[in-house]
């Protein structure tokens, strides 16, 4: 073994010597060149479209909490100082009169964030659970984002236990702990917005 | 250079398919075979993403000095992954929300990595182009097969529509992602028998 490794080892020196650095590093700032002009192509092609999906996919899931009649209000509500969500939204009626409040929040699932929003009412009682993207388990911890499971949040208000307030799904604990987390995050937030 | 497209076609779909031959990219085709759409969606991202590197690879590959080879073809393919992840964020979000991290994660897919070294990088343009078409196309034919078992067993629907009756029980256990290594290796082996006999079947009819 040894004696064969030596003259491998003199003959691999020798290329090493006549390494084109210079058009190794000519060649690939090129092909980097070119690729990254590629990407700022797609990116600004992309990016419009991009902001105006995520925004249509939350005021769709407002919609769906508040009515079609809901009016987002335009000024953004600043989040509490120490509350761990995402955005506040405040929605008016028709006429004006504020129709609650809701919070978009992110809790750790069972294998990446559950991104979801929690709409309160005007009387601060949770009017509807809305689950914008989730990656559990499909068939298991998935089934948290059916309607008929977070039915169960219609109405309830104050800070949530899971297995007394709420049931869990059998098999998926964790990813429904992960929604109840979430749903008793935008419940504090609300306390702490003060309204 | 010659080449033949019947040849490639051959190759990519079933000779040397790279799902059930090459077993490459098994990574991908178990995880996002929940459902149909997925796998013809991921199916088709891959195939779209082989045609483009394969062709930019010959095109440069008189230029790309040997020993950066696999660092300027990661460059290519990372840059190509990239721009079909934003297009599908930006045209095609719920496909985009589905397939998840796993658009990304074609960056280091070992089929197109494969292509662009043992293809690409020494055919050309022309051959190349059909080389990552059929390889995508047989990489999707895989995924096609495997996610209509897993969708049909697991939860009696195909293409998101109910096929089987209520009465029948779905088994959640094919959405798994054990059910997928068992699904992988059902279609794998009837994949490969039936590839036996067409091979059988031809070498019988040069004979005769």
């Amino acid at each position: 073994m040894k004696k064969n490794k030596k003259p491998e080892k003199q003959t691999a020196e020798k290329p090493v010597a006549s390494i084109p650095y210079v058009k190794i590093v000519l060649c690939l700032f090129l092909i980097c060149t070119i690729c990254a002009g590629l990407l700022g192509a797609t990116f600004l092609l992309t990016k419009d479209p991009i902001a105006a999906n995520e925004k249509a996919t939350i005021e769709s899931a407002l919609k769906r909490i508040y009515g079609d009649k809901a009016v987002l209000d335009d000024e953004a509500v600043p989040v509490p100082e120490g509350q761990n969500v995402e955005a506040i939204y405040l929605l008016r009626n028709p006429d004006g009169a504020p129709a609650g409040y809701a919070v978009r929040v992110l809790s750790a699932g069972f294998s990446a964030d559950i991104d979801m929003i929690v709409g309160f009412g005007a009387d601060s009682s949770i009017r509807k659970v809305e689950i914008i993207a989730l990656s559990e388990t499909a068939g298991l911890g998935s089934r948290v984002a059916e309607e008929e499971y977070l039915a169960q949040y219609i109405g309830s208000s104050g800070e949530l236990v899971l297995k007394e307030d709420i049931d869990a799904i059998s098999g998926a604990t964790k990813s429904s702990k992960a929604v109840i987390n979430g749903v008793n995050t935008a419940t504090r937030c609300l306390a702490a917005l003060g309204v | 250079m010659k080449f033949s497209i019947g040849k490639l076609a051959r190759d990519g779909l079933l000779d040397n398919n790279p799902v059930f031959i090459q077993l490459l990219g098994i990574c991908s085709a178990l995880a996002v075979t929940t459902s149909l759409t997925n796998g013809i969606g991921m199916g088709l991202a891959m195939t779209a993403i082989l045609v483009c590197s394969n062709v930019f690879i010959s095109l440069l590959r008189r230029f790309i000095p040997s020993q950066a080879r696999i660092a300027a073809f990661i460059v290519v393919i990372s840059t190509f992954v990239t721009m079909v992840d934003l297009l599908l964020k930006a045209y095609l979000p719920s496909l985009s929300e589905s397939l998840g991290l796993f658009i990304p994660l074609i960056v280091v897919n070992c089929i197109i990595l494969a292509r662009a070294e043992a293809f690409a990088s020494q055919n050309g343009v022309v051959a190349s182009l059909f080389d990552g078409l059929f390889m995508g196309l047989g990489y999707t034919l895989a995924l096609i097969l495997i996610s209509a078992l897993r969708e049909l067993f697991g939860s009696g629907s195909l293409y998101g529509v109910r096929i089987l009756p209520e009465t029948i029980p779905a088994v959640a256990f094919f959405q798994t992602p054990a059910g997928a290594f068992i699904a992988l290796a059902l279609v794998t082996a009837a994949a490969r028998a039936l590839i036996e006999k067409l091979k059988a079947a031809k070498a019988a009819k040069i004979k005769h």
